[in-house]
Formats: C-alpha cells, sequence, structure tokens
C-alpha cells in the first residue's frame, strides 16, 4: 500500500478522487506555442492513453507534469496544473518532492551506469531511507513487482547494463515504483521493445488499477484500448498541439465525437 | 590517375611523419643511450651538468609537477562543472570564462613565463622557485584540463541526466554519483595531457623556477627542471652533450609513458561509453 494513499472512504458510492486537473495549459519553446489550451481532468488510479501524431505535444505534456520542462532552457508553461489540488507550476513547490510522487518512465531505457541494486538504492537513499533493511525490503518489493526479481537476484551487483531492453525498461520502472509515487508519466515505454516485453509491460499496467495513476503516451492504438480506461487525442492545429478529444477509452474508440479523432482511430490520418 | 596520384601522396606524407618520429627517436636514442645508465639517474650533476647525473633535476621536475597539477586539477575540475552544469544560469560569465579559457590555451609559452615571472615571482614575493614555476604550469594546463574535462561533461547522454532528475536526485547527487564517475576518464587523460605539455615546458619554466641544479629544500627553494637542464647543456655549457642527450632521453621516454597511457585510458572510455 503506498504511503501517499488516502483512507478509504466509506460513503456508499466512492466518487473517485481528482488526481490531475490541467487548465488551459500551454507550453512554448522559445515564444513558439508547442502545446496550446490544454483542458485535462484524470481521475486518481486511472490509466489514461495519450494519443495521436508525432509533434503534437505529447512530450511536452507529460513534461509539464513533473517539471521537467524546467530541464529545458527555454522552455515556457503557462495556465494551472494541480496534482491532487496542490498547485505543481508555481516556482515555490517543491520540485524534488514533486519529482518523487510523480515518477517517468522514458521512450529509451534509461538505467544508471550502476549496478542493478545501485540504481534503486541511490534514489532511495535521496529519498530520506536511512535504514538499509528497509532500503533492500523496498528493492524487492519493487523488482517483484515488475517481475524482475527472480531475474536478477543472482546478480544484484552486475551493471544495469548488461540487461537487455526489456529488463532495462521494467527496471527503470522498478526505480519509480519503489518511491511509491502516486503518479506514473510513461512516454512511449514500449516502442523499443519487442512484442513479449511489450506485453510484460501491459500486464504491469493491467495490475496497477487503482494503485497509480498511470498516463501512458502511446502510438500503439491497440495498446491505447488495452491498456486504458480514458483515452486523450492530441491534434496538431495553428501549427500547435491541442487536445481535441477526451474520454472513456471504449466510446471513445467505438463512437468518436470529434472527425479527426474518427480518422485517426480509423488508420485514416496521423 | 588523380586517385592514384592523392593515395602516393598520402602514404607518402604518413611516411614522412613516421619517418621523422623514428629518425627523431632513433638519433636521441643513439645520442642518449651511452650517457645513461642507473649512476645517471640517481646521482646529482656535478660540473655544471657535464658530469654526475640528474637525480636533483629529477626532484625538482616531481615537485614543479606536483605543485602544477595539485593547483590545476582542482580549479580545472571546478571550472568545468561550473561551465558544464550552473554556466547556463548566468549565460555572459559563462561566454566570458570560455573566453578567457580559448584565449589562454592560445598563449605561448614564454609569455607564460614572463607573466609568471612578474606576478608569483615579483609581484607575490615567490621569487625564482619551485612554487613560482608550478602555479605558472598550472595556468597553462588549466585551459587543456577544462576543456577535457568539460567534453567528458558533455558525453553524458542527455537521457541519464533527466532520469536522474526525474528521481528526484539532487544536482548534487547526480554530479557525484553519476555525472562525474562518468566523466572521470576524461578527467584523468586531460590531466596525463596537462603534465605531458607541463614536462616539456621550457620557456615558461627559465623565468620562474629557475636554473638552480641543485637538491632543492622547499618549494620556496629555486630549482631546475628537466627540460631547462637540456636547454642549458645544449646552449649554455660545452662539452655538456652526452648529458643533455641523455636526460633528452629520460624525458622522452616520460613523455611517451604519458602519450600511451593516456591512449589507453581514452580507449577504455569510448568503450564505457557506448
Ligand atoms: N526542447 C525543445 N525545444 C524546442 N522545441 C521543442 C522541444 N521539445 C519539443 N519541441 C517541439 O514541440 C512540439 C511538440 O513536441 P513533443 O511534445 O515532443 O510532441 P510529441 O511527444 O507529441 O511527439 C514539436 O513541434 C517539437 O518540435
Ligand atoms: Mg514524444
Amino acid at each position: 500500500m503506498s504511503i501517499h494513499s488516502l483512507p478509504t472512504t466509506t460513503c456508499a458510492e466512492p466518487v473517485p478522487q481528482t488526481a490531475l486537473q490541467a487548465l488551459d495549459l500551454t507550453v512554448r519553446y522559445r515564444g513558439r506555442a508547442a502545446l496550446r489550451g490544454v483542458n485535462l481532468t484524470v481521475a486518481d488510479g486511472s490509466v489514461t492513453a495519450l494519443i495521436g501524431p508525432s509533434g503534437c505535444g505529447k512530450t511536452s505534456f507529460l513534461n509539464c507534469i513533473n517539471r521537467m520542462t524546467d530541464l529545458i532552457a527555454g522552455c515556457e508553461v503557462s495556465g494551472t496544473l494541480s496534482l491532487f489540488g496542490e498547485d505543481v507550476l508555481t516556482d515555490g513547490s517543491n520540485l524534488l518532492a514533486l519529482r518523487r510522487r510523480v515518477g517517468m518512465i522514458f521512450q529509451r531505457a534509461n538505467p544508471f551506469p550502476l549496478s542493478i541494486r545501485r540504481n534503486l538504492d541511490l534514489p532511495l537513499r535521496e529519498y530520506g531511507i536511512r535504514s538499509a533493511s528497509e532500503r533492500a525490503g523496498r528493492l524487492e518489493q519493487a523488482l517483484r513487482d515488475v517481475g524482475l526479481w527472480r531475474e536478477v537476484i543472482d546478480r544484484l551487483d552486475d551493471p544495469a547494463l548488461a540487461l537487455s531492453g526489456g529488463q532495462r525498461q521494467r527496471l527503470c520502472i522498478a526505480r519509480a515504483i519503489a518511491l511509491e509515487p502516486q503518479v506514473l508519466l510513461m512516454d512511449e515505454p514500449c516502442s523499443g521493445l519487442d512484442p513479449h516485453a511489450t506485453a510484460a509491460i501491459e500486464d504491469l499496467i493491467h495490475g496497477w488499477h487503482g494503485r497509480y495513476t498511470v498516463l501512458i503516451v502511446t502510438h500503439n492504438l491497440a495498446q491505447a484500448r488495452r491498456v486504458s480506461d480514458h483515452t486523450a487525442v492530441f491534434w496538431l492545429q495553428d501549427g500547435a498541439g491541442t487536445l481535441v478529444e477526451h474520454g472513456p477509452t471504449g466510446a471513445l474508440f467505438a463512437a468518436p465525437r470529434h472527425p479527426v479523432t474518427a480518422d485517426y482511430v480509423a488508420g485514416r490520418a496521423g | 590517375m588523380r586517385d592514384r596520384l592523392s593515395a602516393v601522396a598520402a602514404w607518402g606524407a604518413a611516411g614522412m611523419v613516421l619517418a621523422a618520429f623514428a629518425w627523431l627517436i632513433g638519433d636521441v636514442l643513439w645520442r642518449g643511450l651511452p650517457g645513461l645508465s642507473w649512476q645517471f639517474l640517481v646521482s646529482a650533476p656535478a660540473d655544471a651538468g657535464r658530469a654526475g647525473g640528474i637525480a636533483s633535476i629529477l626532484l625538482a621536475t616531481v615537485w614543479i609537477l606536483a605543485i602544477a597539477i595539485g593547483t590545476a586539477l582542482p580549479l580545472g575540475l571546478a571550472t568545468a562543472v561550473w561551465l558544464a552544469e550552473f554556466g547556463h544560469r548566468q549565460p555572459r560569465l559563462q561566454g566570458h570564462v570560455n573566453h578567457a579559457l580559448d584565449v589562454l590555451a592560445g598563449v605561448p609559452s614564454i609569455v607564460f613565463g614572463l607573466f609568471g615571472n612578474a606576478f608569483f615571482a615579483v609581484t607575490l614575493g615567490l621569487g625564482f622557485s619551485i612554487l613560482s614555476g608550478g602555479l605558472t604550469l598550472a595556468c597553462m594546463a588549466l585551459p587543456i584540463l577544462v576543456r577535457v574535462t568539460g567534453a567528458g561533461l558533455q558525453a553524458v547522454p542527455a537521457e541519464l541526466r533527466q532520469g536522474a532528475a526525474a528521481c528526484g536526485l539532487t544536482q548534487w547527487t547526480t554530479l557525484s554519483r553519476l555525472l562525474l564517475p562518468a566523466a572521470l576518464p576524461a578527467l584523468l587523460a586531460g590531466t596525463l595531457l596537462g603534465i605531458g605539455r607541463a614536462l616539456a615546458e621550457t620557456a615558461a619554466l627559465i623565468f620562474t623556477s629557475g636554473y638552480v641544479d641543485r637538491y632543492p629544500g622547499s618549494v620556496f627553494d629555486s630549482a631546475r627542471a628537466l627540460s631547462v637542464h637540456i636547454y642549458d647543456l645544449a646552449m649554455n655549457v660545452p662539452g655538456g652533450e652526452r648529458n643533455g642527450y641523455a636526460s633528452a632521453l629520460v624525458l622522452v621516454a616520460l613523455i611517451l609513458c604519458i602519450n600511451l597511457a593516456t591512449h589507453a585510458l581514452a580507449r577504455g572510455w569510448q568503450r564505457s561509453m557506448s
């Protein structure tokens, strides 16, 4: 159980809490808008797929949520973005704390060039977990959660870069979830992986329902349908990306409301 | 036909470079080996260097190098880290520092000698001393060190920085645990290159550490570096050729060793980055 999770409500019909809310979110690079006017509400514990052609701002959107945008020179974010009611974009907010609450998985798996053990140990130490036994426990749990424990149990001190592509990506996922985040941002996490490794990661996402709020960018529409309960369609309009449609995945694929969505999900555009 | 010609020209040029190298090494070996012995390495020079060996000279060289590297290494490392990781917050200062380094890298060594003499020896009152010489060499080695270390830091893939930031690692942890270890081979290579340049340096030392060929007692003593010794035997001491060539052989051997070590490091580094 996540240390961040809130006490379960006792109402008969629990209303899902809002994990993330973007209002008129706009991202500019050197003054040029790349993403404009995004309004999106994401329920706690849900899986949202972000789909749309390349260059329509999906990565930019994810980067706002954990403020990776701060690392990019000339990048400017406006509008509001709140995480469980707390503003994310104000300067005063604690960046390191934010990034521990919001884990990120990249398109190219990027384990640290350290041992498998150190990959998880380093962030956990940084997180302030002094007790070695607690770190070891979290390490084991996270590696079990991503199905890597049995594969690496006898080589925890080997270099992480010796792992296969799929294993590396699962190690990066373990590194993120060892910090017990509330939200996981996944930017095309399977695009470099073979079908077998992709299936393993989809299984993980299935198992997370209700545990983490997941936002996953994918170019694979079948994957979006398999793993998500909500889908958000991004599209280029007037030279900048924007959110054109958002809704429950089943309904959106069955009866798209926006014409570009209809073309995109039918494979006629994008 | 043109292809043939250019191929011949290229081979010819490469052959000439190799021949020049072989001739130089051969000449130094031929004339230096007769004077070289264990005794030569461990005894002090006598009769202005015509007789005796180079023990005090080697000791002085090591001291000067130690001062130079001990100063240039922390300074160069800090500068490279600042330029690569923090400088973008003050782009103007960053530009000035980069510019200063470029100028420094292009300054002829004789100018460093004059500067070192005016600043360290006279203004700071250090006189002709190991300290003046070492600090002057540090100024000379600094640009190489900063550039090579900076290149090492820049070669660290952006994904590593992103991953570290996304995990909530502080900038200090990212630097000390991830970036510096990744750039360490470059730092070592930069240090070796700096040592190589410092070892070969004569002009900057004549005016700063001086000529005295006795055993140095402290860093405030004047002392004679190996390159200065060779220069002196060749130019100012009739009958000093034999020992001059033997000293030159020692210097060439040292520089070759450093070159080989640098190459080995660079190879290891390329392998670890891929
Ligand atoms: N660091 C950057 N600097 C300048 N422009 C950028 C940068 N990152 C992305 N962009 C631009 O922003 C737009 C959206 O990019 P991105 O968010 O990566 O889209 P997606 O992830 O949907 O492919 C693109 O036009 C891209 O060129
Ligand atoms: Mg993208």
